[in-house]
């Protein structure tokens, strides 16, 4: 996904990006709403995360304007004010969903693929493996044009493998991207969500093999 | 509301001042309406002494050198009273007693009085008010002196006077019992105006800070102007506080959002599994310490609302799905099915928007985070006409053995939390806010497994 983040705060603007750009997505930084007008003006964003206490103004304010002049961008709120009231006002002011800090970066991308999938975002980013189709933003895959239901974890698991077809996964990366950072997970529970995901895909010539003491990459059947 | 100290009561003490003036007045009025009756009476009586004593005086003759004295039945009919008075007289000539009682005389003072003389004597253990007339009558070639001095006791004065007193009394009375209704009548009256700006104030809805703009007497403006000052400084400390409350969030969450992030990084990158567990803790602190700082404030929050937020009504089901939308991706996360369901007709509470979203919110929270994967939150709200209750049931870990009203205490977590993220403020801030609802916050332990929290409110139908 291609991002816009508003924030003014360089340090964690920066940790933020490299952490977006870790999960393969695009970034542009803008320290102020000027900067963010600037962006908004010549490229296009699937999502733009807003701080909103800024130095030239009330994020809520630059919502509001953007709104009444016509730019729909999906907007996530990300605010360190966690009342509840600040999150009412914000959606009011015409953001698609708010997240409070420290963003959790599953949940983020959670909410953005949620926000996207609501504005009956683009079916474009359907993606192709063997007779694997695979739609993050709708959870949908099909295998041969039959689609099949996936939860939640089982999706992202896919997600990493669709991310780098071919290439090995070790159990930790599957384990950090999969779960929240402060969870201790053992090894056991990968295999498990791996076994699950093998059970949904069954019948495809798309298959996530396991290389032996490196980790798993998705391959096709030869 | 809090009662303040009492000293006194402005009423009572106008009504008690105008109490002691109505006694002093209608005893002064007593005692004026005696007294004047007390001297007509006796002027009446002096006049009929007085008559008497002519008509004796008109009677008196002579005969060659003597003095005649008869003593007309008149004279005496004239002093008749219904209190059979008792009559005393005597009749001297030339200083000798002619008729009545010789020791019966007047004092030496008036014998050169020439008009009729009333005094007030003693005689023979009587009270009397007596008259003495000195006249002369012609005997032979001179003049003789005549000295008539009659006297009657005082008891149909009496009686008059004593007529008059009662009616004074009742006259009396009748001021006394004016002058304390009207004392009464003043003070509230008089106290009206301050019984209005209670009202103005009891009236407003506790968030109502705007100054009064009620008119009020003269006397009363110093305090009306105290207190709109106040209310002015109130309103500023609030607005600091709240002021406050944010930026102190905004300073603490966004440097804690940076080491989150950075840490998070720094695992990514790392394959030295000292090193990952050594971030793991770091992170697990961070998410500890982001959660207390949002938890206090939250609770902060709570407290200080709790006193002064006006109530409004709303609907307790539009607010449960805002928070179950809210937190849908967060259990989806985790694979968690959560299920939301109502029966009843009505859901609509008062309460305060913000607190009831905050404690909404905590639950579900508690429930997603105690939760194993793969596992199933329901939300149910039911309205039995008198409460609205929100049960949430997990199948979580549970409370443990841990009395559940422990769990409400600050910072008091159960044996079952371990190695879960939680600052133990969830509950005491979903207590609290149901506690000034004049709801109930109540948890229990499934009976196969996981925890069931029923929040209810009193409802408004």
């Amino acid at each position: 996904m291609r991002f816009l983040l508003v924030e003014d705060n360089q340090n964690l603007a920066e940790a933020v990006s490299t952490r977006l750009a870790m999960d393969g997505h695009a970034i542009d930084m803008a320290g102020s709403l000027g900067e963010a007008q600037d962006y908004l003006a010549y490229s296009s964003y699937d999502i733009v995360l807003l701080d909103l206490t800024l130095p030239d103004g009330d994020g809520r304010r630059f919502l509001g304007q953007c709104r009444a002049a016509g730019n729909d961008v999906p907007v996530i709120a990300v605010t360190a004010q966690s009342d509840v009231s600040s999150r009412v006002e914000v959606l009011d002011a015409g953001a698609d969903d708010y997240i409070s800090k420290p963003v959790n970066f599953a949940e983020l991308e959670a909410r953005c693929r949620a926000v996207l999938r609501r504005r009956g975002g683009a079916s474009h980013n359907v993606q192709q493996f063997a007779d694997l189709e695979f739609d993050p933003l709708r959870a949908e895959v099909k295998v041969a044009g039959e689609p099949r239901e996936l939860r939640n974890r089982e999706m992202r698991l896919l997600e990493i493998f669709f991310s780098g077809p071919d290439r090995i996964y070790s159990k930790v990366q599957i384990g950090d991207r999969l779960f929240s950072s402060a969870e201790e997970i053992s090894e056991n529970v990968i295999e498990v969500y791996v076994a699950r995901l093998r059970k949904k895909l069954d019948g495809s010539r798309a298959q996530i093999e396991t290389v032996r003491g490196l980790g798993y990459r998705l391959s096709e059947r030869g | 509301m809090v009662r303040a100290p009492q000293a006194g009561s402005i009423q009572r003490r106008l009504a008690l001042s105008h109490l002691l003036l109505g006694a002093l007045a209608s005893i002064c009025l007593f005692l004026a309406i005696r007294f004047v009756a007390f001297q007509t009476a006796e002027a009446t009586q002096d006049n009929l002494l007085r008559a008497a004593a002519n008509t004796i005086a008109e009677q008196i003759g002579s005969s060659g050198d003597q003095v005649i004295v008869k003593l007309p039945h008149s004279a005496f009919a004239i002093l008749e009273t219904a209190a059979q008075d008792r009559i005393f007289y005597n009749v001297r000539v030339n200083g000798q007693s002619i008729t009545g009682y010789e020791d019966f005389l007047p004092p030496d003072a008036t014998r050169r009085v020439r008009d009729p003389y009333s005094f007030s004597l003693g005689y023979r253990g009587f009270d009397l008010r007596a008259v003495v007339l000195n006249s002369s009558a012609p005997a032979g070639s001179e003049l003789q002196e005549v000295t008539i001095l009659i006297g009657q006791t005082q008891d149909a004065q009496q009686a008059v006077a004593d007529r008059f007193a009662a009616w004074a009394i009742l006259i009396s009375a009748g001021i006394f019992l004016g002058l304390a209704g009207l004392g009464a009548i003043t003070a509230q009256q008089a106290l009206r105006p301050l019984r209005d700006v209670t009202g103005a104030v009891e009236r407003r809805g506790p968030n109502d800070l705007r100054p009064l703009r009620q008119p009020t007497p003269v006397e009363l403006t110093p305090l009306t102007s105290a207190l709109n000052d106040f209310i002015r400084r109130l309103r500023h400390s609030l607005r600091r506080s709240e002021t406050f409350i944010a930026e102190a969030a905004h300073h603490i969450r966004t440097p804690l959002s940076t080491v989150k992030t950075e840490t998070e990084i720094a695992l990514r990158r790392t394959e030295c599994d000292d090193t990952r567990r050594a971030l793991r803790k770091v992170l697990f602190s961070v998410e500890e310490s982001a959660r207390s700082a949002s938890q206090l404030l939250a609770y902060a929050t709570v407290t200080q609302r709790s006193d002064s937020t006006p109530l409004e009504r709303m609907d307790l089901k539009t607010k449960v799905q805002e928070a179950y939308d809210a937190l849908f991706p967060t259990a989806d996360l985790k694979d968690i099915e959560m299920h939301f369901t109502a029966q009843g007709p009505c859901f609509d509470i008062q309460g305060d928007v913000l607190m009831i979203e905050i404690s909404l919110r905590n639950l579900i929270d508690n429930a997603i985070k105690y939760s194993d994967p793969d596992s199933r939150i329901d939300l149910n709200l039911q309205c039995d006409g008198d409460s609205v209750v929100l049960t949430i049931r997990d199948q979580g870990r549970g409370l443990g053995d841990v009395s559940p009203k422990q769990l409400f205490g600050r910072f008091k977590r159960g044996p079952e939390t371990a190695g879960i993220v939680g600052t133990g403020m969830g509950l005491s801030i979903v207590n609290e806010v149901a506690r000034s609802h004049g709801g109930q916050l109540y948890l229990s332990n499934n009976e196969e497994r996981g925890t069931c929290a029923e929040l209810s409110f009193p409802c408004l139908s």
